[in-house]
């Protein structure tokens, strides 16, 4: 009569099966929770890679590959291949298209951790997600030669404060055997967290890069660089005379285009000119082949959870047999039968969908300090959007739709049963 | 003539494949409020007569009336509302469902019949009611209510099973075999109790066993294999 009635009856049947009830909730919680994780970690991970840079209209380097060009100047990964003049890069500021430009220097590190050459402009100009400026937790950006203003990884990750003294490697990798030990810097300011590699950089002067590596031949100290002292440097006037990239920004968006291209066929010496988002967007091309294989296979999972609810029904529908012949009995129609078994299936997709859902949220909630520091990730979703609410339809929907088959079985069983108790 | 009977077959014909007839009833009825015996040895066509009447099977060919209205005419969900409303059965044992409690198992006729739960609210005021006071009036004691039903003897559970037949009054009462579980004096305390109860309701009763001893406690008995005069098994 009322479809109430039977989703109740529902209900009290399958609490009655509970055990059996429970493991396929569980399963298809795990199954939804597995699904949701990718598909959020993957957003996650895309939105924040696509925040990374943002307001910066061309970048430029020596003329290597786009990618690789934007991988070592914005994600501190991978090696620049070769330098860029100075001469390059005052005849670039000069340009009337170009409204500012921060020249980046790459090739020390600190524990691990890159070390970034710049000028004190890059606070400025360097933006990310929706043109958010950099700003200091503490301190102050550098104003000394041997100032040094750290990423807010590097400072947690190292606990550095404000007046530490650090000293660099030279080389990119967390060990070195040559080290600027000679010239340490101080720390004079941190930056608040961003979750763009920024976090794990270090910045200093472009003079300082100059200073630390004076004297240097070949990328090897000499005896009279060794002997450097920083008071004497101090004074010295510091041009490097070579710089490895720099972030540019047009005084339009319009311009950039040309201006991209007059840097690509600059004469003076092969250059590179990349458009941060074509090449970002490049990037998570390649990356997005494992990104996508990941959500096939969680896709399966869900598939075969949905199987397991299939069988558990299936399976209980020998010993449940004289149920549905009492319920006949009682002037329980087809349609009575079929909506009991269907709505069995939708509320243990339901339910299982749900519950993946609260305990993969509770989860991130929970772990959401340690996920951001740990994999940089801070677009994560903390609660269920748009796109897990129509996971959880989908599963229940098909559910409900595979119910369908042990609903006709059970009924076409019914019906040659009669009104005669089997079993 | 035959609208005042509660029940009405004529010419029934029913078997599964063409050219087999495992029912062949020329002529079977019962009138309201009369209790009528029905004696059928396994083997002897019972449970698709009753498959019939009860309007899950359909019959191929012949008339077959619960009430006046003719089955054979009506859909399949038509015939299951038919049972819905004017039909109470009882089966042989374990009629019950093991997952919902007493009160809930004895008002579950009225979930599928609104002309049930009208009549039981009618009368008692809330199908609840109605389902409380038929199963005390059958003897269980307000502690038996409460508990689950896997724990009342197999004599407690006909007896709600009776209880349920009996809420919002159906026409006929359908008992297949409802005492084989049961030992002698309470088969006998049984029927008894059944009778009684059914004819405060103004039901018909069509009472099935192989047991012919039985027969005595109604108003009629008829042996179905001379009822039915089949073809071929």
């Amino acid at each position: 009569m009322r479809n109430t009635a039977v989703f109740s009856l529902a209900l009290r049947s399958l609490w009655a099966r509970k055990i059996t009830a429970i493991l396929t909730v569980i399963s298809i919680s795990a199954a939804v929770l597995l699904f949701v994780a990718v598909e959020n970690l993957r957003q996650g991970a895309r939105t924040s890679f696509e925040r990374t840079i943002s307001d910066t209209d061309v970048i430029v380097g020596a003329r290597s590959s786009p990618i690789n060009l934007v991988l070592y100047s914005v994600f501190q990964i991978g090696d620049p291949t070769n330098n860029v003049t100075w001469d390059t890069y005052e005849d670039i500021k000069a340009r009337k298209d170009v409204a500012w430009i921060v020249p980046i220097s790459l090739g020390d590190s600190h524990q691990g951790f890159r070390v970034i050459g710049t000028t004190a402009t890059y606070f400025d100009h360097y933006k990310y997600a929706d043109s958010q400026s950099l700003s200091l937790r503490d301190g102050h950006v550098f104003a000394n030669l041997f100032d040094v203003v750290l990423g807010a990884q590097v400072a947690r990750e190292l606990e550095y404060d404000l007046n530490d003294k650090i000293t660099l490697s030279h080389g990119l990798g967390s060990t070195s055997f040559v080290n600027h030990d000679n010239l340490p810097f101080t720390v004079t300011g941190v930056l608040k967290p961003t979750g763009t590699p920024v976090d794990r950089s270090i910045f200093v002067s472009l003079g300082a890069i100059e200073a630390i590596h004076m004297g240097w031949q070949n990328g090897m100290p000499t005896r009279m660089s060794r002997k450097a002292e920083p008071d004497q440097l101090q004074e010295t006037s510091l041009t490097p005379e070579s710089i490895t990239a720099m972030l540019v920004g047009a005084t339009s968006r319009v311009r950039s285009l040309g201006l991209q291209r007059d840097l690509n066929t600059y004469e003076a010496e092969p250059l590179q000119a990349v458009i941060p988002g074509v090449a970002l967007s490049q990037l998570w091309n390649v990356v997005s082949v494992a990104e996508r294989a990941l959500a096939l296979v969680s896709g399966f999972v869900i598939a075969v959870g949905l199987i397991g609810i299939l069988t558990s029904i299936l399976t209980s529908l020998n010993e449940r047999r004289r149920e549905m012949a009492i319920l006949r009995a009682m002037g329980a129609r087809g349609r009575h039968i079929v909506g009991l078994l269907v709505s069995e299936a939708a509320l243990l997709a339901f339910m299982g969908s749900a519950l993946g859902l609260i305990i993969l949220y509770g989860l991130l909630w929970i772990f959401r300090h340690f996920l951001e520091a740990r994999f940089n990730i801070s677009a994560l979703r903390l609660w269920p959007g748009q796109f897990d609410m129509s996971v959880v339809i989908f599963v229940t929907v098909t559910a409900a739709v595979l119910g369908l088959i042990p609903a006709f079985i059970a009924l076409k069983r019914s019906l040659s049963d009669g009104l005669t108790i089997r079993v | 003539m035959t609208t005042d009977r509660v029940l009405n077959l004529t010419d029934l014909h029913f078997g599964y494949d063409i050219g087999q007839s495992l029912i062949n009833i020329d002529r079977f009825d019962i009138r309201p409020k009369e209790s009528v015996f029905l004696r059928g040895p396994s083997g002897s066509g019972k449970s698709t007569l009753l498959g019939l009447i009860g309007g899950v099977l359909s019959p191929q060919s012949g008339s077959l009336s619960i009430c006046g209205a003719e089955l054979t005419t009506l859909s399949s969900a038509q015939r299951d509302k038919m049972r819905a409303d004017h039909l109470g059965i009882i089966f042989q044992q374990l009629n019950l469902l093991p997952y919902i409690g007493v009160i809930q198992n004895c008002i579950l006729p009225c979930r599928f019949s609104a002309r049930r739960r009208e009549r039981a609210i009618d009368a008692y005021g809330s199908v609840t009611a109605a389902a409380e006071a038929l199963i005390r009036g059958l003897g269980l004691r307000d502690a038996e209510l409460s508990r689950p039903v896997g724990d009342l003897s197999v004599g407690q559970q006909q007896r709600v099973a009776v209880a349920r037949a009996l809420i919002g009054g159906p026409d006929l009462i359908i008992a297949d075999e409802p005492t084989s579980a049961l030992d002698h004096e309470n088969r006998d305390r049984f029927i008894e109790l059944l009778n009684q109860s059914r004819e405060r309701f103004g039901s018909a009763l069509l009472f099935v066993s192989h047991d012919q001893t039985l027969a005595s406690h109604f108003d009629r008995s008829i042996s179905l294999p001379a009822l039915n005069k089949k073809k071929s098994a």
